[in-house]
């Protein structure tokens, strides 16, 4: 036997305890060196994981009433499409003038339907769901009878918006209405 | 008193060498201290062994707490995905609704709903005086009216009015500036023409670099 193992035997001998001990550290140390990274992994897996479950929670709490709310809107925006024109519909745009001149007693002086106009859009946004359809607009009649014409106009079934406008007398009782009009239109 | 009557010739002796050889073995001597040395190495290493069991014993604990706590907030990830992948959903929709939404509102923005504004003018408009006409544009609404009256009663009324339109509070709110473009005398006929522009106020640029 060499002499380093009996030098050995003899010290685990005359110091069991402390040979124990040391032996014991060693062997903790050894793990404690070989696992110190599983606290940190754990640890910013807890806040990746936390994080997470926050949002998922924060998504869930905020669209309550989403559904509702998504519902409302969607509904609106067919109700807008149903009471807004198509570009094409030429004919179809054209009768709606028309039937604002009876209803108001009025003589359409001139009426053209200009080409659609649409919003400015950046390159990833969506195709246009809505755009202008611009007119020219020529009426004449008694001066109450223009002003219900302009209303039933601002106020009627279809979406408009009036860019310019000139009232004038024309003869002694009658008025002359020059408009220009953009009503909400579909591609 | 009696080392100082001891010869100085004393300390020659306790310098000589010892005179016979040392034979003993230290090592296997025993320790005869009053606390041994072992006693020491032991406690030490009891010591050192106690407190790396305690970190090593309370780290796999944190350990253990820190891995209970992912398992639970995977379950609630889990639970939630579903519902939360609905909402983001539920959301794009949203947002793309409501940009349709925003669209109609860009396109259907009037400065001003001119039938009210033509009521309006004519109801507050004083007795002598007659509108002739009303121009609506993008830079505000042009006027044309007539005052009735001999030129000097005319001209007061003119000013009058121009004043009445400058601090009138609806029109104030919509137009910045009453100018008075033009004014014209018939004598013939005792009336005077006026036109007005009511001009939107100049939308203030915000100060950008140069």
């Amino acid at each position: 036997m060499s002499p380093v193992i009996k030098n050995l035997i003899y010290l685990a001998k005359k110091h069991p305890v402390g040979l124990g001990c040391g032996l014991l550290s060693l062997i903790l140390l050894v793990l404690i060196y070989l696992r110190s990274d599983k606290i940190a992994e754990a640890e910013s897996r807890l806040t990746a994981v936390t994080a997470t479950g926050q949002r998922l929670k924060t998504n869930i709490s905020y669209s309550i009433q989403l559904t509702t709310q998504l519902e409302s809107l969607t509904n609106a925006i067919s109700k807008i499409q149903e009471r807004s024109v198509r570009a094409d519909d030429l004919a179809q745009n054209l009768q709606y003038y028309y039937k604002l001149e009876t209803d108001a007693g009025v003589t359409l002086t001139d009426l053209r339907q200009g080409g659609p106009v649409n919003l400015p859009r950046g390159r990833t946004d969506p195709p246009a769901t809505f755009l202008k359809v611009p007119y020219n607009v020529g009426v004449q009649g008694t001066f109450e009878n223009v002003m219900i014409f302009l209303r039933k106009l601002e106020n009627g079934e279809r979406f408009s918006n009036i860019t310019s406008a000139s009232l004038r007398p024309s003869g002694s009782q009658n008025a002359t209405l020059s408009l220009s009009v953009e009503l909400l239109g579909q591609p | 008193m009696l080392s100082l009557l001891k010869k100085s010739g004393d300390k020659s002796s306790a310098l000589q060498p010892a005179w016979h050889p040392n034979f003993r073995d230290v090592e296997h001597l025993p320790d005869t201290k009053a606390v041994r040395t072992a006693f020491f190495i032991n406690g030490l290493a009891v010591l050192a062994a106690v407190t790396l069991t305690i970190y090593f014993v309370y780290t796999e604990y944190s350990l253990g707490a820190l891995r209970t706590n992912i398992a639970q907030w995977e379950e609630t990830i889990a639970a939630n995905k579903s519902a939360s992948d609905a909402a983001i959903a539920n959301f794009k929709k949203f947002q793309a609704e409501e940009a349709k939404f925003k669209a109609v509102e860009t396109i259907l923005k009037p400065r001003l709903v001119f039938s009210d504004l033509v009521f309006y003018m004519g109801n507050t408009l004083p007795p002598d005086i007659r509108l002739g006409s009303l121009d609506y544009r993008s830079s505000g609404v042009n006027l044309t009216a007539t005052v009735r009256g001999i030129p000097e009663v005319a001209s007061g009324m003119v000013t009058t009015y121009l004043e009445q339109l400058r601090n009138d509070p609806v029109l104030k709110g919509m137009f910045g500036e009453v100018e008075l473009l033009n004014m014209s005398r018939n004598t013939s006929a005792e009336l005077i023409s006026i036109e007005v522009m009511l001009r939107y106020p100049v939308p203030v640029k915000p100060k950008g670099k140069k």
